[in-house]
């Protein structure tokens, strides 16, 4: 599974990073970094959790 | 500091005119104190790097950092009075969840909310909300007039906020003056009547809280409260094992009393003041009406440059370098949101309503980071519901005539109008 982040709807919240930083890390200008876009079976239940907080729906997870 | 010297930041002269206290500041200092051992931040590179900063900045006895201050507008809060501490304790006790929080028990209690009040379960309230809105215009849209703020504004997240929260809409009168009266602690300056009435509205808010919580334990449903009283939070890590718990009343309390206060007193006021902005900007009022797409924009523009939230509050817990300026810890730090926004640093012509800016998502009006605002995605859909019928059931919107002084309530933490007159035709 893959996990992309919509950098025109993504609203700088910090969400991500800051609830799920095993999976998204900060970058440059406060935008969100995948830490690896590549997620393991382990971490699809986490995954799904950060793509469903993000109260921009920026976040998505694909194959 | 010439010129903030001379200003009380808490007088309703300048809170009236604060945009201008703010530039005056911003030009002078960023960040400055105002008092001894207060520092008010307002450039937005500053109130960002604040927002974000949770190891330095504690939310923990900060957030709030108003209450029971009595006539001293700039004094460090204290423990409460004991008149007042007595009547908090005829209600459940208070607990840092969320509003005064810090991580890592912040991060526990706001990931289970975070998933309450995400965009994919608060979408299946739109069809709700949107007929509530409907049958709110319904009531004025005959007359060709309204006085938008309390026939309106006010209405529309006090349902809304009372169905997602899983709170009987038919006691909105109850929790719509519980809630005026406790932000009224807010404001700046607090009369003792005003403290002691506040604490009464805190209690009985809770205790109407309790009941319903009570009664969500026997029946939950698919609400907030259901959520929260079948949630399981991390307890404690136990070598490898994580151990979960129930939440507890007062901690459910603590955070439903925040949702149902901060879900109120927020979209309310934006849906005020955004419409003034629109009503002064017809060009732009009719593009939005022809192009119903261009709502959200108009929303988020609106969270920008009439932020209903203007301030709130940190405790500064080690010296912290900020802009030039060093805060020492101890310090109270005041996060002037209403400031960062129409900082011309960050936003071209600040004090325009622009739904065209290019960095149209990167004001701080709901917040940043960890304690970014938690209803954000119910805010922004209540606000184009609004805005989408408002706009499309009337037509040739204007200030009724000699009606309006454009006031604004004495508040220091919210920008909010008194009233807004408008008139129209059907359309």
């Amino acid at each position: 599974m893959k996990l992309e982040i919509n950098y025109r709807k993504c609203a700088r919240s910090g969400q991500c990073f800051y609830m799920y930083p095993d999976l998204v890390q900060k970058g440059p200008r406060d935008l969100p970094r995948p830490l690896n876009p590549e997620i393991g079976s382990d971490d699809v239940g986490r995954a799904e959790e950060l793509v469903e907080i993000c109260p921009m729906e920026a976040i998505t997870l694909g194959p | 500091m010439s010129v903030l010297n001379k200003m009380d930041p808490f007088s309703e002269e300048t809170l009236e005119k604060r945009y201008e206290y703010f530039e005056a500041m911003r030009n002078e200092a960023p960040v400055f104190e105002a008092a001894p051992g207060v520092y008010f931040v307002g450039g937005y590179d500053a109130v960002n790097k604040v927002l974000r900063d949770t190891r330095n900045f504690s939310s923990s006895n900060g957030a709030a950092f108003l209450n029971f201050q009595g006539e001293a507008g700039l004094a460090a809060p204290s423990a409460p009075p004991p008149e007042i501490a007595a009547i908090l304790a005829e209600s459940v006790p208070e607990r840092d969840t969320l509003l005064s929080g810090d991580p890592p028990a912040h991060t526990r209690f706001r990931s289970l909310v975070n998933r309450s009040l995400s965009p994919k379960r608060i979408a299946k309230w739109e069809p709700a909300i949107r007929s509530v809105v409907d049958d709110l215009i319904d009531d004025f849209i005959d007359t060709g007039k309204v006085e938008l703020v309390s026939q309106f504004a006010q209405q529309v997240p006090l349902i809304a906020i009372a169905m997602v929260l899983g709170v009987p809409p038919e006691d909105r009168e109850k929790y719509k003056d519980w809630s005026i009266r406790t932000v009224k602690t807010l404001a700046g300056r607090l009369t003792r009547e005003d403290a002691l009435d506040a604490a009464r509205a805190t209690r009985d808010l809770r205790n109407y809280l309790e009941d319903r919580v009570e009664a969500a334990r026997l029946h939950p449903e698919d609400n907030v409260i259901g959520d929260l009283v079948n949630a399981h939070m991390l307890a404690d890590v136990d070598g490898d094992e994580a151990k979960y718990r129930p939440l507890d009343t007062p901690e459910i309390v603590s955070i439903l009393q925040q949702l149902l206060v901060a879900g109120q007193e927020t979209v309310n006021y934006l849906i005020g003041s955004l419409t003034m902005r629109l009503v002064e900007n017809p060009a732009e009022l009719e593009r939005i009406k022809r192009d119903p797409s261009l709502v959200p924009a108009l929303v988020e523009e609106g969270v920008r440059v009439e932020s209903p939230i203007q301030a709130l509050g940190r405790f500064c817990v080690n010296d912290t370098e900020v802009g030039d300026v060093t805060i020492p810890a101890g310090s109270r730090v005041v996060i002037l949101y209403g400031s960062a926004n129409r900082d011309v640093c960050r936003f071209a012509a600040a004090d325009q309503l622009d739904i065209d800016r290019k960095n149209i998502r990167e004001h701080v009006g709901f917040g940043a980071g960890p304690h970014y605002c938690v209803g954000s995605a119910l805010a922004r859909m209540e606000s184009r519901i609004a805005f989408e019928q408002l706009l499309s059931r009337t037509k040739n919107l204007r200030f009724a005539e000699g009606r309006n002084d454009f006031t604004h309530k004495y508040n220091f933490i919210f920008r909010a109008l008194n009233e807004l007159h408008i008139e129209f035709d059907k359309a």
